[in-house]
């Protein structure tokens, strides 16, 4: 009975200590991981360091949460169901970003020729959206929020190929080499991508930038 | 920072500075769901879907309908619409009439030059062939028309049958005309003299073609003494 109680001590601080090892892992160490012992713990670790950069990144480019949540998610499917797919040569965050991204423009594509859009269609329509935020105050961010609105409205009026570089490079702030990757175009395109999209939202925020 | 970021330098500050989205508390919940979910539907290869019941009647029996329909349509005799189609040739008026039209023309012309040879000789025959001539006439329209092809045939060599007639009726001119001999002095003959017809004399008409021969000897020979 005591040895018995010793034992299952003795394989819980082994598992603490391959979780707080697995925590230690890259990104590219993770998916190998899950790749060779199917470990779903790494897969887990996986989904903790990257929900919320894959939320953030396709809402600003699809504009609704509840779509993007579904996005991100069928994304994480998809790295669990294929994730022998995945290239060690690559970074896993190049990966999971490229699945994100082709699923978020077929969504966008989708809901385009449904002319079907839960909110807003574009910032044309003056009805807000909710996003779940507990962190920030809304009688001290007013004006802030009020600007952030205004941005991604105009962010969502912006063509849909230079958004995306948009958001990839300014609010999620990868590397050219890194968006050039993710889009499997040219570095150079996507600079130019980039810099016609910001061109175009400083346009369409003049009220804003109107120095 | 490039000229190019320097010259969108707030506008960037702000993306940047947008409030980061974060996914819902009941994420990876739902995500694990979702797996779980998706990976009892157990995935069907191509052909267990191909050859499922519900696909595999209908397509079975669509297979066995283009087969009967090709097997009836080949099975059954072309239809013509009596509306579209041509007026139906009468070959046997046409084959009949025009040969016949050579015919009389053709004898004709043999008759008329032999009722000049045998003019001399006597009278009453040649007065049966300038009728038999005359009638013909009533068709010159068509002995017009087939003038060319005759005038060609009669200066080819004349074949053996027609030579025979001509003997023939050579011989019936002189006097000796019996009805069976008359039978063989119109020879049915095709517009090239291709359908010769082949007469089979009986042993009678050949003993009768004999003695008129040996008439026609002992006539020459006499005038020859």
């Amino acid at each position: 009975m005591f040895g018995n109680l010793k034992q299952n001590q003795t394989i819980q601080s082994k598992r603490q200590l391959e979780d707080r090892n697995l925590h230690e892992f890259t990104d590219e160490e993770l998916i190998l991981e899950f790749q060779k012992n199917n470990g779903e713990k790494a897969f887990e670790i996986l989904i903790q360091r990257f929900k919320n950069p894959l939320t953030n990144y396709v809402y600003r480019f699809l504009g609704d949460y509840d779509a993007c949540v579904d996005v991100v998610q069928e994304a994480f499917i998809k790295v669990y169901r294929y994730k022998d797919n995945y290239n060690s040569v690559a970074k896993f965050s190049t990966w999971i970003y490229t699945i994100a991204g082709n699923l978020a423009r077929t969504e966008y594509q989708r809901r385009r020729r449904r002319n079907f859009f839960s909110i807003n269609s574009y910032g044309e329509d003056e009805k807000t959206f909710e996003i779940p935020d507990n962190s920030t105050r809304p009688d001290v961010t007013a004006d802030s929020k009020i600007k952030a609105e205004l941005i991604q409205k105009a962010l969502l009026k912006v063509h849909h190929a230079y958004r995306e570089a948009v958001v990839l490079r300014d609010i999620q702030e990868l590397s050219y080499e890194e968006i050039a990757e993710i889009l499997g175009i040219e570095v150079g395109t996507v600079k130019s991508k980039i810099n016609r999209g910001r061109a175009q939202l400083k346009v369409l925020l003049k009220d804003i930038y109107n120095d | 920072m490039t000229d190019e970021e320097k010259k969108y330098q707030n506008l960037i500050k702000d993306l940047n500075n947008l409030r980061k989205v974060e996914a819902p508390q009941n994420f990876e919940a739902e995500l694990w769901r979702k797996i779980n979910s998706k990976s009892e539907v157990e995935k069907k290869s191509f052909w267990e879907n191909l050859f499922t019941p519900i696909k595999l009647i209908p397509a079975a029996a669509v297979v066995s309908a283009v087969i009967v329909f090709f097997i009836v349509e080949t099975n059954s005799e072309p239809i013509d619409d009596p509306l579209n189609a041509m007026p139906r040739l009468r070959e046997d008026i046409v084959a009949v009439e025009e040969p016949k039209v050579e015919v009389f023309d053709q004898i004709g012309k043999a008759e008329e030059k032999k009722t000049v040879v045998i003019k001399d000789k006597e009278g009453t025959v040649r007065r049966d062939k300038s009728k038999g001539i005359d009638s013909d006439k009533k068709d010159q329209s068509t002995m017009q028309r087939n003038e060319s092809l005759f005038a060609d045939e009669m200066a080819a060599p004349k074949p053996q049958a027609e030579s025979l007639k001509s003997e023939i009726s050579g011989e019936l001119s002189a006097g000796s005309a019996s009805p069976a001999v008359t039978a063989y002095s119109a020879p049915l003959m095709g517009k090239q003299n291709l359908n010769f017809r082949q007469i089979n004399l009986s042993e009678e008409q050949k003993k009768e073609v004999e003695q008129l021969k040996q008439k026609i000897q002992t006539k020459e020979a006499v005038k020859s003494k």
